[in-house]
């Protein structure tokens, strides 16, 4: 029983981070190579990784999208999909798709020369799923260290973090106040019907051994 | 555009829930504190008079209005996030 409720709670709140690393934004520091347009087939469940366009119908199975490539300064690269999240879900509100696409091929740089922009971003980069993470806003940087402090994010978790405690703290108080006081009760009770049987069970034994000759 | 639509529409009616429950427990409170002022100093006559004139100063009073914050603050922060994410 232990085991299932500890599988139970850590299963819950690692799902609950991954939504989280998921939808927050995040920055990357990088050298943008190139960008190109692919037509991605979005028939089956992945198509929860990509965003759903206003104008898109329900039948549609495949349309065009924008990606940027890059290089990070550890020589690894990245490749960030363009695309709107619209009015949907995660709220970043992001219409400006083409003007990204803009700026970001404004930015192409070599090895010999570099220019080094921050990505913000939300998403994961995956090879076996083809999922790439959206590209929200481009700004240029001073240099590969020059990384920004992700202050929403930290503000996110924080006031998170704050809402979580103030409802544990409640519901602990509420525990101990109500319940834990009923149980007590009940279990006060058990054992009070447990004396009662035994000591009726005492006394028709002896009222039984009181037939028996001596 | 239709998801512009559902998205306002889905705020508006959670929003709408949260300052209708807002409105009346802060209202609850300003009685609940009444009673206790009618208690502690001890005043005679009309007490329901007294309660009633107290809740209709709130009814006109800044703070009830503070409550209107509710909605104020999201559709505030989304037009914030569309400026900065869209022309900044």
């Amino acid at each position: 029983m232990r085991f299932i409720k500890w599988a139970f709670l850590i299963t819950i709140w690692v799902l609950f981070g991954a939504f989280l690393h998921y939808t927050l934004p995040q920055y990357d520091v990088v050298r943008i190579v190139n960008t190109y347009e692919e037509r991605q087939e979005l028939n089956d469940w992945t198509k929860l990784f990509w965003s759903k366009p206003d104008g898109q119908s329900a039948e549609l199975i495949n349309r065009d999208v924008q990606f940027i490539q890059a290089v990070r300064p550890n020589g690894r690269n990245m490749v960030y999909r363009n695309e709107d999240t619209g009015w949907n879900w995660p709220p970043y509100f992001k219409f400006d798709t083409a003007n990204l696409y803009t700026d970001a091929n404004d930015s192409i740089s070599t090895k010999a020369n570099p220019e080094w922009v921050a990505v913000m971003h939300y998403g994961w980069r995956n090879e076996f799923l083809s999922v790439f993470p959206n590209a929200v806003t481009i700004n240029p940087v001073a240099g590969p260290e020059d990384k920004p402090a992700n202050w929403f994010s930290i503000i996110v978790l924080v006031l998170l973090a704050a809402l979580f405690w103030a409802i544990y703290v409640r519901w602990r108080r509420f525990r101990q106040a109500r319940i834990d006081p009923m149980l007590e009760e009940v279990e006060d009770s058990l054992y009070a019907a447990g004396d009662a049987i035994a000591e009726r069970k005492g006394r028709f034994r002896r009222w039984l051994d009181s037939w028996k000759s001596k | 555009m239709f998801g512009f639509i559902r998205l306002i529409l889905i705020l508006l009616a959670g929003l709408t829930v949260a300052y209708g429950a807002v409105s009346l427990y802060s209202r609850e409170v300003r009685r609940a504190k009444l009673k206790l002022r009618w208690k502690e100093k001890g005043l005679t006559g009309d007490r329901s008079a007294f309660i009633q004139r107290g809740l209709k100063q709130y009814d006109r009073s800044f703070r009830r209005k503070l409550i209107l914050l509710v909605y104020i603050i999201p559709l505030g922060a989304i037009a914030l996030l569309v400026y900065v994410i869209n022309f900044m």
